[in-house]
């Protein structure tokens, strides 16, 4: 549980306003050479290419974060719909145009809660990328490990822990995800969140409302210390 | 070679995937800003022409003031609240060795994961039960309550990570000097927290401004920006909600970029003397 509260914690409120702490900016500038020297070969965070573009991409993905949820979702409507411009830059590259499942449909829904998602996952592994000593990364290379190579031993590995604690966090959170389904799922993929919802206020059945909300907290709070074990099982075993 | 070329490959793979990552983030909200600016009462293409009326009508339109200024309301105090009750917990947790300390971070940190729509289920539960036994209804008030509940474990743990890097002797050579206790707040504390507290604020307050799930369960009759635009979603959508948007955006981005700009000039012309 701890540790997951301390990825959770330092990995995705730390790092997101890593851009706003003026500890970072001093030590910045030294780190910039050292990291552009370097070239870190992660596929899991794309922001390693020079420090001053990291923090552009950082501002970047904050604002995309923090932005209303509501408007985002609403963009995709009309970026989706039928009429809409997905079909006309399609049409004017000379593509067919999109299936009707696109909008409206469970994929839809799915596509709304990546994007929602997506940044909770970015911002949790980044900060365990972000944490590896470099240096490993240096003696992988000076003894003849390819780019490939030295991210799947080393890289990989290392951040670990911070890809679990993304995924899980991602999962926690799609569980009471309402609004994409709801929206870009044309009401046709119900989640739990809604039905929820519904049999407090539509059907105002509290007592089974109250079942519901308790099964997909344990859902909740039994994913997250299974996840935590198996974390803390893989550091015991490590050493 | 044949490793420089790989290299080379790579290299390029992760440009194009950041340049993926960003454009998939970007692709609604630049499909809203282009749309704002569309002529005619659907948000279809082709477009008919270009267009400034809907910034207008945005600006005449008294439902949108009245759910503009419900967001404000809601967003300002909120923030105001949650960024003090989060300082003071930031404090409790970092400075305080007391018992039961880990039961309170997890108890800080739980709502975090906990799922805002079953959040606004809850107290509104909570509410109408109060409701009926101290007569008041669901409004703004209530909105501001459950934003409040919301955005503390937020503030908390930015202000947290703050305090954290604290060197508490710098309190400490203050009591010695003899300042009260509420002067080494003013003086000390304060003053080198304020930048977390700082990023505290602004943070609850987006959250607080673009939040949907709490508003629309919690607000009553009151609308909220976000639970305007939700509402006029169904009903054949017309530019108007782009133009809110693109306004909501620019607003947005100044809160984020702005204070960032003014730290690196301050970091400049602070660390510009010690250079020469």
């Amino acid at each position: 549980m701890g540790l997951v509260a301390d990825n959770v914690e330092r990995g995705f409120f730390h790092r997101i306003f890593l851009a706003h702490d003026p500890v970072d900016h001093h030590d910045g500038a030294d780190l910039r050479g050292f990291v552009s020297a370097d070239r870190v070969s992660c596929g899991v965070w794309h922001g390693d290419a020079v420090q001053t573009g990291q923090d552009h991409i950082k501002i970047l993905l904050v604002f995309a974060f923090l932005t209303d949820s509501v408007l985002k979702i609403f963009g995709w409507v009309v970026f989706l719909d039928q009429t809409g411009p997905a079909n006309f830059i399609l049409a004017w590259l000379g593509l067919p145009a999109l299936p009707d499942w696109v909008i409206y449909s469970r994929f839809a829904a799915m596509l709304g809660m990546v994007y929602s998602l997506l940044p909770f996952a970015i911002f949790t592994i980044f900060l365990s990328v972000d944490m590896i000593d470099r240096t490993l990364l240096r003696a992988a290379y000076d003894c003849g490990a390819s780019k490939w190579r030295a991210f799947w031993e080393i890289t990989l590995p290392l951040c670990r822990n911070g890809l679990i604690a993304g995924a899980l966090l991602v999962f926690v959170l799609s569980l009471g995800a309402f609004l994409e389904p709801r929206v870009m799922g044309g009401g046709n993929s119900q989640m739990a969140a809604e039905l929820i919802r519904q049999t407090f206020e539509t059907r105002i059945n509290w007592p089974l409302g109250s079942a519901l909300t308790l099964v997909l907290l344990s859902v909740t709070v039994i994913s997250i210390l299974l996840v935590s074990r198996i974390m803390d099982l893989s550091r015991g075993s490590s050493k | 070679m044949n490793r420089k070329l790989s290299a080379y490959v790579i290299e390029i793979g992760l440009i194009a995937s950041v340049i993926g990552t960003i454009l998939f983030f970007y692709i609604p909200i630049l499909t809203l800003i282009v749309f704002s600016f569309k002529e005619g009462r659907y948000l279809t293409l082709p477009f008919e022409g270009w267009t400034l009326s809907w910034y207008k009508e945005l600006f005449t339109s008294t439902d949108v003031r009245d759910a503009t200024l419900n967001s404000l309301m809601i967003a300002s105090v909120a923030t105001v609240v949650s960024t003090t009750v989060g300082l003071g917990a930031a404090q409790c947790i970092v400075r305080f060795k007391m018992k039961g300390q880990p039961v309170f971070r997890a108890i800080v940190l739980v709502p975090l994961v906990f799922p805002q729509l079953l959040l606004g289920v809850v107290l509104l539960l909570w509410f109408s039960v109060l409701g009926n036994l101290f007569d008041f209804s669901t409004g703004l008030l209530t909105a501001i309550v459950g934003h409040c509940v919301f955005l503390v474990p937020f503030t908390t743990i930015i202000i947290g990570v703050s305090a954290a890097s604290f060197d508490p002797s710098y309190e400490q050579a203050a009591q010695d000097c003899g300042a009260t206790t509420w002067e080494v707040y003013r003086e000390v504390t304060i003053p080198i927290l304020w930048p977390g507290i700082f990023s505290a604020a602004i943070f609850a307050f987006l959250l607080s401004w673009g939040n949907f799930y709490l508003t629309y369960s919690l607000s009553g009759t009151a609308r909220s920006l976000p639970t305007f635009v939700f509402a006029g979603m169904g009903q054949g959508a017309s530019p108007l909600f782009p133009a809110i948007a693109t306004v909501t955006f620019v607003l947005g981005l100044l809160l984020i970029v702005l204070p960032d700009w003014m730290r690196r000039r301050a970091i400049k012309r602070t660390s510009a003397p010690v250079k020469d």
